[in-house]
């Protein structure tokens, strides 16, 4: 086997957290190579490295036998090495065709651009219109527009961080096509994930990092998933715990009708949205993102008026944030956002423990040292480490950010939780905490709503499911009467419209 | 404070006052001063006698007051360059009623006074308040301009209606009656200075003890999160600014009533600006605030009083001022840090070569 590519020796720490320790990579010319790992276990690190967005302490690289050492993407990519970021670094603002003269490709024009990326889209047809604007693109065309981009220029490596996390089923299964057909080229793919069926899927060896370090390299086969999944969180992942008992809802707790909202355009963001969230039940909502999620969470939170519609909770009604905060029985909120709108980010916990809708009911002087032992205790009893009250949230990582919210959200006895992708960017460990907190409060009689895109959670904790697509809800039905494809349809539903429209 | 927050916070530290220092000694060189008898002059006409303290104190009360209100507009995210203009007002308000009410006993006289500059001040930086939270103007331009329109009314004013008729044609008001000037403890301790205190007092409350303070912070920090927690950043930013305005309100009442005693064209000669930098050097805590403030008032005045015993220039006291707030805000660029720290690094390497 001839290594295409070979990193050797990799050490890169920030500070005192050690990104990558001493890892070595090979990967072959021609292969579809999987790099998996939880987050945080360095893979993007190493990755970045690779294409010279950040600078190793020590080690080298070697691509095609000859040493390099970028210091910039530019360098990179000279040496042969793409990299299409999760979110794709394309300019919003601008025309296709704009954004692939800013790589040196074509000078804006449609045809110019056309005639630079010709050799390419044969392999990859583009299937845009230059002239669109990339922000009007859904996420699958801007990767496609970054991966040919990578390609026009010739690179022999393309690295993919988490591409799928953004797409749908289907859009996935188009990507692997357009893996398949690089590799063919004698080109080789190093495709970042986290998700073990994508590995059996597409890839022909794998990389495992844990903590930094390489666990070892695979062919893919060599290993059944089980194992794939030991080697990558070092432990034996508790069997999956889908909650065996599906509990049925007692009385309402959450009831919107013909929930309407419209944009800033006059776009219709939710279109009659019927749901009931009943107590002792979770509701999870399946979609993928901007399909409406957004919308119905913020009316869920009280940020947003419906447009019409009514929102109810225990028969009172409720629209705005004014609303909830003087509602009797407090509502955890749990943001998708935890760094940005879950948290002060910078400010000390015991002060972010206290900011919710019921702060203005604590008038009077603080008693420092009371909030500080009531921090404490809220830290420990959600297992944050270290329960420092005087830290600040930037301070901890992505798990133990999201028990502080828990922690403050539940901290005033709420009888209805409402969740957003509540396990978004966690590691395994965490996201299992954070829904068996999830379905503690089911079966302590909450009700619960879970609006998420990662399918793989509404299966295992929704008591009812529904699907959310252009503002639609489907109905939430029991999750005995829905398996996994007929919810991976009604999310796909949606595409199937645009393509009858495009056809049109 | 832990190791790891205290090395960061003393390099900043270190890095503000060399820094200030050094500037400070080119400028003093510059001059052609001696640079030991100069600064003997300097500490001496601050802290050398009695009267020298009195004279910081008095120096320091207004920019301190007019800086902790530009603190608190810090915490929540605004800045308050309107000091100035509401200095001006807040000393009309207090001239209005000093004059209009000089029978007044002075017990009631001199808070009756000092209350309504400092409602004054409140209306004026209130009203920026305002058209930031309603009309989305930025605060930064509305201060800058009410502080015109603050300081043509006052001129108006001391050039026409309030012009004192017995003066000796200068635009100044006419002296305010002693039922209306603050009193001095022990020749030492200007009654402003108490205030100073007590407001700086205050304002530690309400950053550190209030949940009011924890929503000025937050809505300081991520307007996302406090939007989230149900915190109205309108009512914040309003609050904010009027607490702003009253301080440096008073700030110009008590200079009125407390030295000054009449009011004139050139009543501030830049307290509303200084205290922004006094603010900054002081990172927005109530603490640092005062403290720098009452340095920066003693600093001035002994340059000021140095100005005679050994021809230092007064100007030095301005470059001082700007260059620690220049240090300050190198010192506390994630960048400096680093270049200060890996430069360290390098040294200790070649020390091991």
């Amino acid at each position: 086997m001839t290594a295409l590519v070979k990193m050797s020796g990799i050490v890169k720490s920030f500070g005192e957290t050690i990104a990558n320790d001493d890892v070595s990579l090979e990967i072959a010319a021609g292969e579809v190579h999987a790099l998996l790992g939880e987050n945080g276990a360095g893979k993007t690190t190493l990755m970045n490295i690779l294409y010279g967005l950040t600078i190793p302490d020590e080690g080298t690289i070697e691509v095609g036998g000859v040493s390099v050492a970028p210091r910039n993407p530019a360098d990179a990519i000279d040496a042969g090495i793409g990299m299409v970021h999760q979110h794709p670094l394309v300019v919003g603002a601008l025309t296709v065709a704009e954004n692939f003269s800013l790589g040196g490709l074509g000078d804006g024009s449609p045809a110019s651009m056309l005639e630079a990326i010709a050799g390419v889209v044969e392999t990859i047809p583009l299937n845009v219109d230059p002239r669109a604007r990339i922000d009007s693109l859904p996420m699958s065309l801007r990767q496609r527009v970054e991966i040919v981009r990578c390609l026009a220029h010739g690179v022999k490596v393309l690295v993919l961080d988490e591409p799928t996390a953004v797409l749908t089923p289907d859009e996935v299964a188009q990507l692997f096509d357009e893996m398949r057909r690089v590799v063919e080229q004698g080109r080789s793919v190093i495709f970042i994930t986290h998700k073990l069926a994508e590995v059996q899927t597409i890839a022909q060896r794998v990389t495992v990092l844990r903590r930094g370090c390489n666990v070892g390299s695979f062919a893919v086969g060599e290993l059944t998933s089980a194992e794939l999944a030991e080697q990558m969180v070092g432990r034996e992942i508790a069997k999956r715990a889908v909650s065996q008992e599906v509990h049925s809802g007692g009385a309402v707790r959450l009831g919107l009708k013909g929930v309407d909202a419209v944009g800033d355009d006059g776009e219709c963001l939710l279109d009659g949205v019927d749901l009931e969230v009943c107590a002792g039940e979770i509701v999870a909502i399946a979609g993928v993102e901007g399909n409406g999620q957004r919308p119905l969470a913020d009316i869920c939170f009280g940020l947003r008026t419906p447009d019409s519609g009514t929102v109810v909770h225990d028969g009172q009604p409720l629209t705005r944030l004014k609303h909830w905060g003087r509602s009797k029985v407090a509502i955890a909120r749990i943001p998708e956002d935890r760094r940005h709108e879950g948290l002060l980010i910078d400010a000390p916990l015991w002060e972010n423990l206290r900011y919710g809708p019921n702060l203005a009911a604590k008038r009077g002087l603080i008693n420092r040292r009371r909030e500080l032992e009531r921090a404490r205790k809220l830290l420990e009893e959600f297992g944050v480490v270290p329960p420092d009250p005087m830290a600040p949230p930037s301070s901890l990582s992505g798990g133990n950010q999201q028990k502080v919210v828990l922690a403050r959200e539940l901290s005033s006895d709420p009888d209805l939780v409402v969740a957003v992708n509540p396990t978004r960017g966690l590691d395994i460990g965490a996201q299992r905490e954070v829904r068996d907190r999830l379905l503690a409060l089911r079966s302590a009689g909450k009700a619960v709503l879970v609006i998420s895109t990662d399918l793989d959670e509404v299966m295992e904790i929704g008591d009812r499911i529904g699907v959310l697509y252009r503002g639609r809800l489907e109905a939430p039905v029991a999750r005995a009467a829905v398996d996994r494809s007929l919810i991976g349809e009604a999310m796909a539903g949606l595409l199937d419209d645009q393509r009858e429209k495009a056809g049109a | 404070m832990n190791s790891a927050r205290l090395v960061p916070a003393l390099t900043r530290g270190a890095v503000a006052l060399v820094g200030t220092l050094a500037v400070g000694l080119i400028a003093i060189l510059a001059a052609g001063l001696d640079p030991v008898t100069t600064l003997e002059a300097i500490i001496d006409g601050a802290v050398g006698t009695p009267y020298a303290i009195r004279q910081s104190l008095t120096e320091a009360v207004p920019v301190t007051l007019t800086a902790l209100g530009v603190a608190v507009a810090f915490r929540a995210g605004l800045f308050n360059l309107g000091g100035e203009g509401q200095i001006y007002i807040g000393a009309l308000g207090a001239v209005g009623i000093s004059l209009l009410f000089p029978e007044l006993t002075p017990v009631l006289l001199i808070p009756f006074a000092l209350a309504v500059g400092m409602l004054g001040g409140l209306v004026w930086g209130g009203l920026a308040g305002v058209l930031r939270a309603k009309l989305r103007l930025s605060e930064i331009i509305t201060t800058i301009m009410l502080n015109f329109i603050a300081f043509w009314i006052v001129s108006y004013l001391v050039h026409g209606p309030l012009k004192d008729p017995g003066g000796s044609g200068y635009p100044l008001t006419r002296e305010i009656t002693e039922s209306a000037q603050l009193p001095v403890f022990g020749d030492m301790v200007p009654s402003g200075a108490v205030l100073m205190l007590v407001a700086a007092f205050c304002v530690w409350l309400l950053l550190e003890r209030t949940s009011t303070g924890i929503k000025i912070k937050g809505a300081g920090s991520s307007a996302s999160a406090s939007r989230f927690a149900g915190v109205s950043m309108s009512r914040v930013t309003i609050l904010v600014m009027a607490v702003a305005g009253a301080l440096a309100g008073l700030g110009g009442a008590v200079s009125l009533q407390g030295d000054q005693h009449q009011v004139g064209d050139f009543f501030s000669p830049g307290w509303g600006f200084d205290a922004v930098a006094v603010a900054l050097i002081g990172r927005g805590t109530a603490t640092g605030t005062l403290i720098t403030g009452i340095a920066v008032g003693a600093l001035r005045s002994g340059i000021q009083s140095a100005q005679g015993t050994a021809q230092v220039p007064s100007s030095i006291a301005q470059i001082l001022l700007a260059a620690a707030v220049l240090f300050v805000i190198v010192g506390n660029a994630e960048g400096a840090g680093q270049l200060v720290r890996r430069s360290w690094i390098r040294t200790r390497g070649l020390a091991s070569d």
